[in-house]
Formats: C-alpha cells, structure tokens, sequence
C-alpha cells in the first residue's frame, strides 16, 4: 500500500489550523505541527514531509529564510513549501516557487491545492530514473508474458509501451490490469490494442493507483481475450481492405432492421466517409467486433469504398513553414514541444462543419458526433500539420445573442475561414478580421462546396489589416493559405485619429 | 591572440548601457574562445549570479536561473565540455560568470584559460561601472512631485525591454493607471489636494513593485507600469490588487471622502498585444476606456455582493434592456439548455491548447458530479497545467481531481438554482450566469472584463477562495 503523505504545517496559532489538520487527517495525511521556524527546519529535515505549510508570522526564522534554507539543502530542496499568510499583498510572495495561500481560506480549496501539490511531488520522484524499474524490448519480452510477470509479483504502477510514434500506457494496480490508454482510446479496447504489439519497447515505473478504473476483469481473463482477439483481427484484416482505406455509406443502401448495437454504431459513424481506421478508433466497441461489423456491411453492400480515396494526400505545409510557424507561436509562450493552435470557422455547424468534417483530409472529429456540428458552437477536429503542430477547427456561433462568446473564443487563433455567404457569417469574419487582425481566407466555389459563390471579396471584409483572401481550389489550399498567411506580422494598429490626419480629415 | 584579448577588452570597458555590455561579452568571449554557445549570470541587487544572457545552441531550459557565487573558482576552469569563465574584479569581488560550450575544435583548449581571465577581470571592472551608471540614471531621472521616473526614462526602458523580451522569448506587462476627476479636485480642492492625490496613488502601485518593475509619471493623472517577464494574467492581478489597494488605504479614503477620487487602469502584454511600446500604449488606453464604459460601472455594481449582483445581471422577462456599452458585449434572455455543458468542454479544450497560461475558470451548479464536462475534460496530468479550475456545488461522486480543485457547499440555496460559468484568462474574460426553469433556462452572458472580473473578485471573497 502507497505511504501516507506527510504535511508539516507550521504556525504559532494553532488554533487556527485545527479545521485543517482535522480534515487533514481525515482523508488519511500525517500532519506535523510546529509553533516556529526553527522547529520546522527541524521536522522537515528529520521527518521529510511531502509539502511544508508555513506561516509568515512564525518566529525565529522567517518564511524567505526558511525557503532558502531548504533550498540548498539536497535532502529538502525538492519539499513545496506555501506560505500562509494574513496579509492581501501576496505579491511579496511571488519568489516562492509555490505560491502563498491568503488567510482565511477555504478548506476544500486547500485540501485540493495540497493533493495537487503532493501528486506533483510524486510525478517528479518518479520521473528522477530510480522509478524506472524495468526497461526492454517487446521482440525479448511480449507483453503478455511482462503482464504476466507484474500480475504474479502484484505491481502497482504504470507501464508504457512505445511502437514508433504510438504511445500506450497501462496502469496495474496489486498486479490487476485497471485502465490503459493508446490515444484518446481508453480502457479495454486500448488494452486489446496493446497487447497484439509485437514490436516495440516498454518500461515500468512504480506508483501510486490509478484513479480511474474502468477494466475490471483479473489478468488472465484479460490476456486470454485479448490475444484471441488480437488473433482473430489479424485474420480478418487480411480479407478486409487497408486501414486506411475512405469507406461510406452505399447510396441506394437500405436501413438494416434493428442491427446490432455495434453495426448501429459503426453505421452512426458512417454518415460521413471515414477511413477503416478513425471507425476503429471512433466506435466504442473492441477492434474486432467493428471490423466484424465493417466485413459483414461491406459484404452486404451497405458500405462500399470510396473510389480513389487512399492515403495520397501530402502533407499541409512543408518542413521549413511548420519550423517558421511554430517558432511565430511560441512567441510569448512557455516551451512545449507540441503545439495546438486553432482556426475560427465562419459558418454554421451543420452545413459548413459537415463540410470540412468530409472535405478536409486528415481532419479527427473532435468526438465522434461533434457538438459543433449540431449546435454551431465547438472544435469540430483536429489536424495534425507535423508532430509537433496540431491546429483545431473551431465553429463559433454567428447568431447575434451568442456574440459575447466571439471574443473569448476567436482570441488566440491563427486565422480565420469564411465557407458561407450569410450576413451573419461575414459579420463574425469581419469581426476575426478587424477587431482581432486575423488573416481571413474565403473558401470559394468547389472549395465550399457552392456555399460561397463570390468572385471577389464582399465589401465588409475589404482592407482587413491581415488581409483577406479567396482560395476557390480546394478545402485543403484554403487553409494551407490561412497558415501561411499567419506567418505574416500584423501591421501595426494606428489610431483612427492619426489615420485621418494623415487623410487630411482631421 | 594575447593581442587579440585585449583589444576585445578594450572595446567592451566603454560600454555603459549595462544590457549591451552584457552581450558584448558573451560576445567576445564565444567569438575569442570558439564557442558555439554561451550563457552569462551577473550579480545584481538581489542575491546570487542571475541569468542575464544567453547565445548560440544553448538549450534555456537547462540553464539554472541562479547561481551561487560561493560556486565560482577564482580563475577559469574547464568542466565536461563546458569552460566556466569568471569574472572577478582586482577586490576579489565576484560580478559574473560565463558558460562557453559546443566549442568549434571539439574541446576548449587549457591555453584558453589565461587570456579569459584577463577578459574575465575587465569584464567585472565594466559589469560593475555600468551597473553603478544605470544607479545613477535612475537617481537623476525621477520626476520632483512624486518620485516616479519621467517618461522619458520609462520610454528608453521599455524600448530596452521590448529589446529583451524579443531575444530571448520572454513577455512584460505594460500597465496604465489613470486618476479620474483629478481635474474637479484640482479645481475644489486646490493643487495641494491634487499632489496628495498623485502621490496616494504612487504610493499604492509602489507598494506591489518589485526591484524589478518600473513606475512612470506620464503626464497629470496618468501612470505607466512596466512589469518584465509578467504575462497577460500577472498584469491583470496586479491591476486588481492596485486598485482594491486604493480603497483600503487610510489617505485615499481620506481625499474620497471629501471629493470622489477613482482609479481606472488598463493592461497590455509583450507580444500578444503589440511589437512596440505604441501599441502597447495604445491597447492599454482602450482598455482603459474598455473598463470606463463597462456595464459593471454603469449599473453600479461595485457594492453589491455577489449573489444580488447574479440576480441584478439575470433579471426575468420583465426587466429592463441591459444598457448598451461601447465595449464588449453582454445579452440576457432565454439561453440553450445545453450551452452550460458545451461551453464547459469547449473551455476545457482551450485551456488544454495551452496549458502553460494561466487563468480562473469557476464553474457552480447544483451538483459536483465526476461527469461534469469540465471535470471529465481536464482529466490530465497536473505537472504543467497552470489554470485553475474550481468545481462549486454540493458533493456528488467527485472527491479529488488532478487538476479542478472541488469546492463543496452544502446547503448552498443560491447554487441549488443557479448554474455559473466564470472564466478569466489570457486577454479575455467570459461569464455565463443562468437560472434553470420549468421548459426554459433565463441566462445572461457577457465578454464584458470588467464585469468578469468583478464576479470573480465577489465569488472569492463570498466563499473565502485564494484570489489566484
């Protein structure tokens, strides 16, 4: 069983940090009390606690001391220490790497802060190498075999596996498998997934459980259906077109009568073309029974495949303009190595967004029946430009009582599309183009799909200070050109005043 | 190349402009000793070597912010495959040290060392002249009535600033405060009442600087604050704090209670408002203007708490049109059922596209539920997520969460009919308050900062929550 975490709270009223140390213990902390500076030096270098509460106004040594000193200390330099404190000028804190929590305080809000604070502490211990207890390759040591290892000595942690980019993890808990997670996929599907890896690495890291258990079954059962599963999609991928074949609904198709909740779900999905494998990734159910369901309604002519529509679409930007581009958004922002920066989408969700969810190539629903497609208000999906580049489209509602909802939403975005002609859908454009000098492009003709039939750029969009162009090829040159022309610095914003002196109208 | 040292010596002692001495010699020192990267610490008032500069192939995140002086040799040294360059003074006083790496011929070379300590001791002579002058500036360039720098200084710093955080990445905060109706007490009061008035507010701002914050005299009633490496967020704290500070302060009450006496101000950041100081100048004055025309003073709602403000702002059918600002906008009316739980995912979406900035998100509602969408979509590991996100309700099946910290309320009548979305964040603010009905939900919803900010500060206070 993990140990209890150790909370040192230092104050030299202890009345006033009763509630807390009673709630404290409640939930299962160790709570550590001193009246003072020095006696908290103490305990935290005898006893080590996990986060150091200490009050401005204990005596003896004062609060920056008593920070500096744990500092430099290797054995406590890694122990959070808030300061608590009866004043409104927190700012005097701000060089304490944890912050300061203002008297009187909310106690659930500290509980809270405390349990952040302490799960944080745990991440970096485990991340410091010695956590890392077992490493290897799959092609040594399958996984079932490694589950079979951590089942028997009942581990608790977390495995991760890599397979080129794939990333999974799986969490164990007494040796039980409890959740795993490949992507956005969590739970037994991803553990089914996993465990028909053959290649790849893997390493363990010892840990606290996880939160989160939705597997529930021992391992054995677990293992046992997952390779049979694992067996039987290999076969059945073999009789079925490649993942990344486009798949749609047959034109002339009947509805089936009262399918399987299953054929029901992949049919849902169907409704727009989507490839073998975002299906797979979409449907709720195992692997193998949506591959079953794609077979039986391919064979059945219910779905056919899209003619010409395999993986051959290159990428949206090249090298050196992803490299450019996300130098430009890292501007301001703290050191990441993925980026996710969005589009706003002038138009409604169920015309424009259906548009670009069956358009635009690469581009991963946000869920499986995006709310923004329904309700004109949400991330429609997700492209990934590169590794390190993910841009979001998102549908902000163009109605008049929705505006106070531009602003909050359109702000941090790179640019903007109009793939409607509507009043209201140019007012929002407009609005992306001069309030918040985003660069507009204008989806055209076939590359929206007739929803805007302009040659030229309406009148209320002209002389945008980001510019505002019409893209009339393709959905995929549409935004290739919002993203460049995001490259672009804005001009700078003169005040109208200079503007018409320097126009003589002044 | 003893020559050599020495002329690039020579050419450093006559740098006064502190920042630039301190390229000029990581400068010279990567060109002398073929280093493809290089990091400087200088000391200055506070304790310890700070990172002042860094070039080449240097990896920032790597380097440490501080060093401790007590670590530096007196003479260089090579260690691994970076050489240390020290730079001491003819006291033996230590003013800086200089990391050189990635060197050009594989590995710095021991023949290295004695001219970079000849470097290294004109370079801590020129460290600690320059600082002494940038002392001295600072001293002769203070306005006479109330101590702050004149502009003129405030506009070479920020230009300096803007210089800096263009290099290496970084963002300030440019702040303006305005003192309304100085001229009505100017005019009532006299010119003495006037001065007091500059002087309280000096006074105020002054008190939540730090060494490294700048404070301005721009013209009669107008203040610049200038504040490095503080984001959008930090700005906005510091404008709240400012501006709750007047009210407390004994002088200030004093002036008001004789003649109204307000403080309004406006916060720009470095890069996401403007290049140049212009334009950052120029966002804060509209933001200022922003605040002045906001709802949340046309409806005098400073002194209602926060459950009258909520019921004030949702009205019913029957209440007058909200009046119309010039700023961002706010609507009342009947509102989708399911707008509270989509704008949940979606602001949860946006602060996962950039967990790295700060912000507030409260969301209040009847229940606090592990299926809240909020809650389920922040369901990630909390090591770089810097938002906080607060639950407010009475406890359902939600105890802890990684990163949404649950305040549980029980018996709370006001929360077992209203529902509330606050989110204040990176140069924007949106709040959603609504009252669920039988067939229809009675919502308003604004952008409105002020107004946001307002809420939070009143939500806070009513339930004792940290301000950040």
């Amino acid at each position: 069983m993990a140990q209890a975490r150790k909370i040192l709270i230092a104050d030299p009223d202890v009345n006033a940090v009763r509630p807390l140390t009673r709630a404290l213990r409640q939930r299962g902390y160790h709570v550590q009390y001193a009246p003072d500076g020095s006696r908290a030096l103490e305990v935290a270098v005898l006893r080590h606690p996990d986060v150091i509460l200490f009050d401005e106004n204990c005596r003896l040594i004062e609060a920056r001391a008593f920070g500096q000193i744990l500092l430099t200390n290797p054995r406590t330099d890694d122990i959070p220490v808030v300061v608590t404190t009866s004043s409104r000028e927190l700012d005097k804190f701000r060089h304490f790497r944890d912050g300061a929590l203002q008297k009187p305080f909310n106690l659930d809000e500290v509980l809270s802060r405390i349990d952040h604070l302490c799960r944080r502490v745990e991440a970096a211990r485990e991340l410091k190498g010695d956590a890392r207890e077992i490493e290897g390759g799959l092609s040594q040591l399958p996984l079932p075999d490694l589950l079979q290892i951590l089942a028997m000595n009942r581990r608790t942690g977390r495995l991760t596996v890599s397979n080129g980019t794939d990333k999974g993890e799986i969490h164990l808990t007494n040796g039980a498998p409890v959740n795993a997670r490949l992507g956005e996929i969590e739970g037994e599907k991803a553990l089914f997934r996993l465990v028909g890896w053959r290649e790849g690495t893997f390493a363990f890291s010892p840990g606290p459980p996880s939160l989160r258990a939705p597997i529930q079954r021992m391992m054995e059962d677990v293992l046992l259906e997952g390779m049979r599963q694992s067996d039987e999609r290999d076969r059945l991928l073999s009789s079925l077109p490649p993942l990344g074949q486009l798949i749609q609904l047959t034109a002339d198709a009947t509805d089936p009568v009262e399918p399987h909740p299953v054929t029901a779900e992949v049919l849902q999905f169907l409704r727009v073309p989507r490839r073998i494998s975002e299906v797979l990734d979409l449907t709720n159910a195992p692997d193998l029974e949506a591959l079953s369901a794609i077979g039986a309604l391919l064979a059945k002519g219910h779905i056919e495949k899209v003619a010409g529509a395999e993986l051959t679409d290159g990428p949206l930007l090249g090298a050196a303009e992803v490299h450019a581009l996300r130098g430009r958004l890292m501007r301001g922002r703290s050191a990441r190595t993925t980026l996710v920066t969005k589009v706003v989408v002038c138009g409604s969700g169920s015309r424009a967004g259906r548009w670009l969810l069956k358009a635009l190539p690469g581009l991963t629903p946000a869920s499986a029946e995006p709310h923004a497609v329904r309700s004109s208000f949400g991330t429609l999906g997700r492209l990934e430009v590169s590794e390190v580049l993910r841009v979001d489209l998102l549908v902000v509602p163009t109605a008049e009582a929705a505006r106070p909802l531009w602003r909050p939403f359109v702000s941090g975005a790179i640019g903007a599309l109009l793939l409607e002609e509507t009043d209201a859908a140019v007012r929002l454009a407009r609005y992306c183009a001069f309030e918040l000098r985003l660069p507009l492009v204008i989806a055209a003709k076939s590359a929206s799909h007739g929803m805007v039939s302009a040659e030229v750029v309406p009148a209320p969009l002209r002389g945008a200070p980001m510019g505002a162009a019409i893209v009339s090829t393709d959905i995929s040159s549409v935004l290739r050109t919002v993203l460049l022309a995001a490259l672009q610095s804005p001009p700078p914003e003169v005040p109208e005043t200079v503007v018409s002196r320097f126009l003589g109208l002044a | 190349m003893t020559v050599d040292i020495e002329a690039r010596a020579l050419a450093i002692v006559g740098v006064n402009d502190i920042e630039i001495l301190q390229e000029r010699i990581l400068q010279e020192l990567c060109e002398h000793c073929g280093a493809q990267s290089g990091a400087l610490w200088v000391a200055g008032e506070r304790s310890g070597l700070r990172l002042r500069a860094w070039r080449g192939l240097i990896d920032r995140t790597a380097l440490p912010d501080v060093v401790d002086p007590a670590l530096v040799q007196a003479s260089p040294w090579l260690a691994g495959a970076s050489f240390l360059v020290p730079l001491v003074t003819s006291t033996n006083e230590v003013q800086g040290l200089v990391q050189l790496g990635d060197s050009l011929n594989g590995a710095f070379s021991d023949t290295l060392v004695s001219p970079a300590q000849r470097f290294g001791a004109f370079a801590a002579s020129s460290l600690k002249t320059a600082a002494r002058f940038a002392l001295l500036q600072r001293q002769g360039l203070r306005d006479r009535e109330t101590g702050a720098y004149t502009l003129s200084y405030f506009t070479d710093y920020a230009t300096k600033e803007i210089y800096k955080a263009r290099r290496y990445g970084r963002s300030f905060s440019l702040l303006t405060f305005s003192i309304d109706n100085l001229s009505g007490i100017r005019t009532r009061l006299g010119p003495a009442a006037a001065r007091q008035a500059q002087q309280v507010v000096l006074k105020v701002i002054s008190q939540m600087t730090r060494d490294a914050d700048v404070v301005a005299r721009a013209g009669e009633h107008e203040f610049h604050v200038l504040l490095p490496e503080t984001d959008f967020f930090g700005g906005l704290m510091f404008l709240r704090r400012a501006l709750a500070s007047l009210g407390d302060d004994p002088d200030g009450r004093a002036l008001e209670a004789r003649l109204p006496f307000g403080l309004t101000g406006g916060c720009a950041t470095f890069p996401r408002d403007g290049d140049d100081f212009d334009e950052l100048l120029m966002r804060c004055r509209r933001r200022m203007e922003e605040r002045r025309g906001s709802l949340h003073h046309q409806l005098h709602l400073d002194p209602l708490p926060f459950w009258e403000e909520v019921e004030l702002l949702l009205g019913n059918a029957r209440s007058p049109r909200l009046p119309d600002t010039a700023g961002e906008p706010a609507r009342r009316g009947k509102v989708a059922d399911v707008l509270f739980d989509e704008l949940q995912l979606e602001v949860a979406r946006e602060l996962l596209r950039e967990p790295g900035a700060r912000g507030l998100v409260y969301v209040g509602g009847p229940l606090i539920r592990s299926d809240l969408n909020i809650v389920r979509g922040l369901d990630v590991p909390a090591n770089d997520f810097a938002p906080r996100v607060y639950v407010l309700g009475k406890r359902a099946d939600l105890v802890t969460h990684p990163t949404v910290t649950p305040v549980f309320l029980e018996g709370d009548e006001h929360l077992a009919r209203h529902e509330f979305l606050l989110w204040l964040g990176d140069g924007l603010a949106y709040a959603l308050l609504q009252r669920r009905g039988r067939g229809a939900t009675w919502g308003f919803h604004t952008s409105d900062p002020t107004l946001v900010e307002g809420l939070v500060s009143k939500l806070q206070a009513a339930y004792d929550l940290q301000p950040y």
